[in-house]
C-alpha cells in the first residue's frame, strides 16, 4: 500500500457512542444489586438463587495467582447492569472519520457497518434476520438472546445452565452467573444441519455486545451448527470488564464449531470461561482469534466425555502496546480413543505480550486417545515478549501426546528475498505474518478472513511504518 | 553457583533423595551435563543453568528409569543472560510398576541474550498400566532475535516394533527392555561431538 496509513501507532480504532439507558444499576457489586437484575428481568425463582448463590463464590474466590496482572480491576468501580434503550438513530456521517476510515480499509459491507458502529441500518438487517429466523424456526433450531430464551424455554435453560460450568469453576466464572446479562442460546434439534453460521450480531433485539454475556448452545445428536461471536472491526467499549461464559454441550456424533473474532477496544479486561462438554463420537472446534483488548485470559476447553470423542482448538493472539493476550486451549481426555489438537499462532510487537497456556489432561482408563499440541510465537521486536506454559498431566499409559513449541523472529533472508523483490519493509512483513497466521485463518468464514488479514495489514503498517 | 569456563563434562548418577544445583557459564564456555537416575524411590534433580557469557553452551541430559512407586521430579531452568547463548535439553524416561515423572522446566531469555538458540525436550516412555507422567515445559522469552522450541511427548510402547523383535526370535520382555534401553541411550546422540560421547558412555557403564 503506498498511501501512509491515517493511523498512528496509538490508534485504538476507539470511539464512543452516547449512553442512552433506562436502567442502570448503582456502582459495584452487593447482593441487593444482584436481586435488582434478576427483579428487573422477571426471571424465575431459581435463577434468582443461582445469582445470589454465586455472588457468594464470587466474594469467597480468590483471583487467579497465574496468568496475567489483575490487580488493577476496580470491582467496585463498574456497573453490573445497563438496560439499554432503543438503539438511537445516529448518521452514519456522524461518526468519526477515522472510524469510518478503518471499517472502509476492512471492507465491511456498507449495511453491516453501519450496524456495527451503531447506527440505525435495522431495517435492511431486520430483512435478513427474519428471513434466516423462519427458515431456522422450521427445522426447529432456536436462536435467541438469552434473556429470551429462559423466558420462552425456561425448562431447557434449567436442565442444562450452569452443567458445563459450574459457578465455582474460578471467580469470573461466579461474577459472570450472578450478573450475566444477554448472550445466546442455540438448540439445534436431533440430526438437523444449520447451514448458514449462527452469527449473533444477527440477533438485533437485543443488546448484543454485553458485558456480561451468558452463552448456551446445545446440539442434539448428529446435528451441526456454527456459531459466529464477535468481528473483526474494532469495538468501542466503555465498560473495562467484560467476562462472558459460554457453555456448549455436543451431544453423539454431534458437531459444532464456534468461531470469535475479539478486537475489544485497549481498555477491556476480557476474562472469559469457555467450555465443551462432548459425547461419543462428537466433535467440538474452537477457532479463537484475539486482536483487542488490554488483557485477554481465554482458554476454550474441550471435555472429552464419550468414546471417540474429538476436540480441536485453533488460536491465533496478537499483542500490540500495552496489551497481553493470555490465551491457549485445554484439551481433557475422560474417555476412550478420544482425540484433540490445539494449535496456537501468536504474535507479539511494539511492547506487546503474548502467552500460550494450554492443558492436556489423560484420565485413567481413557485408552488410545491421542492429542498433538502445536504452538508457534513469533516476536517482531525487541521490547516484546512472548512465553509458553503448556501442562501435560497423563495417567493413562496407552495414549499418544505431543507437544512442540517454537518461539522466532521474522526470518532475515525471508525479508531480504522479498526486498529483493521491490517489495517494501513494511509489507513484506506484514505479508510474512499473514502467511504465518495462514492456516487459522482459512478455517474462518470468507469475509471474516479476507478483514482479518487486512486488519493484521494496517496494524503492521502502524507499526513499522 | 559452579562457574565453567573452559569445556566441562559432568556425568552424575541420582538414586534417591535431592540434587539441586546450579552451573555460571562463562565466555565461550561449553558444558555437558548428563544425570542418569535411578528412580525406583522419591528422587528430585533439580539444575540450574545460567549462560553468562557471550557464545557460552550447555548440553543437558537426563536419563531416567522409574520404577516401583518411585516419583521422579525433574525441575530444570536454561537461563540466558548473555548473547549468543546456546543451550540444548532433554529428559526422558522410562517409566515401570507405579512410577511417576514430573517434569517442569523452564527456558528464559533475557531481553539482553539477542542470538539466543534454546532447544527443550522432554519424552516419556509409559511402559506399565499404573505409570503417570506430568509435563510443564516454559518458554520465557524477552529478547527478539532468538529460536526457541521445545517438545514433549508422552506415548507407549510401539506394538510394531515389539512385533518385529518378536519376529526375529527374541522374547517379548527381552524385547521391551530393548526397546527401552535404546529409547534411553538415543538421547546421547544430542553430545555432537563423538569423543565426548563415547567419554559419557564410558562414565555412564561404570556406574
Amino acid at each position: 500500500m503506498k498511501t501512509k496509513s491515517p493511523i498512528s501507532g496509538k490508534y485504538k480504532y476507539g470511539f464512543h457512542k452516547p449512553e442512552h439507558y433506562v436502567f442502570k444499576s448503582a456502582r459495584g457489586l452487593d447482593i441487593e444489586g444482584v436481586r435488582n437484575i434478576s427483579l428487573h428481568k422477571h426471571e424465575p425463582a431459581w435463577m434468582l438463587e443461582r445469582r445470589v448463590m454465586a455472588h457468594m463464590i464470587f466474594t469467597k474466590k480468590a483471583l487467579p495467582t497465574w496468568g496475567a496482572d489483575l490487580s488493577t480491576i476496580k470491582f467496585d468501580d463498574i456497573f453490573y447492569y445497563i438496560k439499554p434503550t432503543d438503539k438511537k438513530a445516529n448518521r452514519w456521517e456522524d461518526l468519526p472519520p477515522e472510524i469510518r476510515d478503518t471499517y472502509d480499509r476492512i471492507g465491511i459491507p456498507e449495511a453491516e457497518k453501519k450496524f456495527l458502529a451503531g447506527v440505525s441500518a435495522q431495517y435492511e438487517s431486520e430483512v435478513v434476520y427474519k428471513s434466516i429466523q423462519n427458515s431456522l424456526s422450521k427445522k426447529g433450531v432456536i436462536f435467541l438472546d438469552m434473556d429470551s430464551g429462559l423466558r420462552q424455554y425456561p425448562d431447557l435453560v434449567r436442565q442444562y445452565f450452569g452443567t458445563v460450568i459450574p459457578s465455582g469453576d474460578n471467580k469470573f466464572a461466579a461474577l459472570n452467573t450472578s450478573v450475566w446479562s444477554g448472550g445466546s442460546f442455540v438448540y439445534v434439534p436431533k440430526g438437523v444441519h444449520v447451514d448458514l453460521p449462527l452469527q449473533a450480531y444477527f440477533r438485533i433485539n437485543a443488546a448484543n455486545m454485553g458485558q456480561f454475556e451468558r452463552t448456551l448452545i446445545i446440539a442434539e445428536e448428529g446435528s451441526y451448527v456454527h456459531y459466529v461471536e464477535g468481528c473483526t472491526a474494532p469495538i468501542y467499549s466503555t465498560d473495562s470488564l467484560h467476562s462472558a461464559v459460554v457453555e456448549i454441550i455436543v451431544k453423539k456424533g454431534a458437531r459444532v464449531r464456534y468461531t470469535t473474532i475479539q478486537n475489544w477496544s485497549n481498555n477491556v479486561y476480557n476474562l472469559v470461561t469457555k467450555r465443551a462438554r462432548v459425547e461419543e463420537e462428537g466433535t467440538m472446534e474452537w477457532v479463537d482469534g484475539n486482536l483487542g483488548s488490554k488483557v485477554t485470559m481465554k482458554y476454550p476447553s474441550v471435555y472429552l466425555m464419550g468414546r471417540k470423542a474429538r476436540g480441536e482448538v485453533l488460536s491465533i493472539a496478537y499483542a500490540g502496546p500495552n496489551q497481553h493476550q493470555d490465551a491457549g486451549g485445554k484439551a481433557v481426555h475422560y474417555a476412550p480413543e478420544t482425540t484433540s489438537q490445539i494449535i496456537s499462532k501468536s504474535i507479539s510487537r511494539g511492547g506487546g505480550r503474548t502467552s500460550y497456556r494450554g492443558l492436556v489432561e489423560v484420565f485413567p482408563g481413557a485408552h488410545y486417545c491421542k492429542s498433538k499440541v502445536v504452538c508457534d510465537a513469533l516476536i517482531l521486536d525487541d521490547s516484546s515478549r512472548s512465553d509458553t506454559y503448556p501442562t501435560m498431566k497423563i495417567n493413562e499409559h496407552q495414549t499418544q501426546i505431543e507437544h512442540e513449541a517454537t518461539v522466532s523472529k521474522i526470518g532475515d533472508e525471508q525479508l531480504f528475498y522479498l526486498e529483493s523483490r521491490g517489495i517494501s519493509k513494511p509489507q513484506a512483513e506484514s505479508m510474512i505474518v499473514n502467511g504465518f497466521i495462514e492456516p487459522i485463518v482459512r478455517e474462518l468464514p470468507l469475509e471474516y478472513a479476507v478483514e482479518m488479514n487486512r486488519l493484521i495489514q494496517l496494524q503492521m503498517e502502524g507499526s513499522v511504518g | 553457583m559452579k562457574t565453567i569456563t573452559g569445556r566441562s563434562i559432568v556425568v552424575k548418577k541420582v538414586a534417591g533423595g535431592t540434587v539441586s544445583e546450579s552451573y555460571a557459564v562463562g565466555k565461550n564456555a561449553q558444558l555437558i551435563l548428563v544425570y542418569v537416575v535411578d528412580g525406583s524411590t522419591d528422587t528430585d534433580v533439580s539444575p540450574s543453568v545460567h549462560l553468562v557469557g557471550t557464545g557460552a553452551s550447555a548440553t543437558i541430559i537426563s536419563l531416567i528409569s522409574g520404577s516401583a512407586h518411585g516419583k521422579i521430579r525433574v525441575h530444570t531452568l536454561q537461563h540466558h543472560v548473555a548473547s549468543g547463548t546456546t543451550s540444548d535439553l532433554l529428559v526422558k524416561s522410562v517409566l515401570r510398576g507405579h512410577s511417576e515423572a514430573l517434569y517442569d522446566g523452564s527456558i528464559r531469555v533475557d531481553a539482553s541474550a539477542q542470538k539466543t538458540d534454546a532447544y527443550q525436550r522432554n519424552e516419556n516412555l509409559l511402559l506399565d498400566e499404573h505409570t503417570h507422567a506430568t509435563s510443564s515445559p516454559a518458554l520465557e522469552i524477552l529478547a527478539n532475535d532468538v529460536r526457541c522450541t521445545h517438545g514433549a511427548v508422552v506415548k507407549t510402547l510401539d506394538e510394531n516394533e515389539l512385533w518385529y523383535l518378536c519376529s526375529r526370535g527374541i522374547d517379548r520382555d527381552t524385547g521391551r527392555d530393548m526397546i527401552a534401553s535404546g529409547f534411553l541411550k538415543s538421547a546421547l546422540t544430542r553430545i555432537t561431538d563423538e569423543k565426548d560421547r563415547t567419554l559419557v558412555e564410558q562414565k555412564i557403564s561404570e556406574f
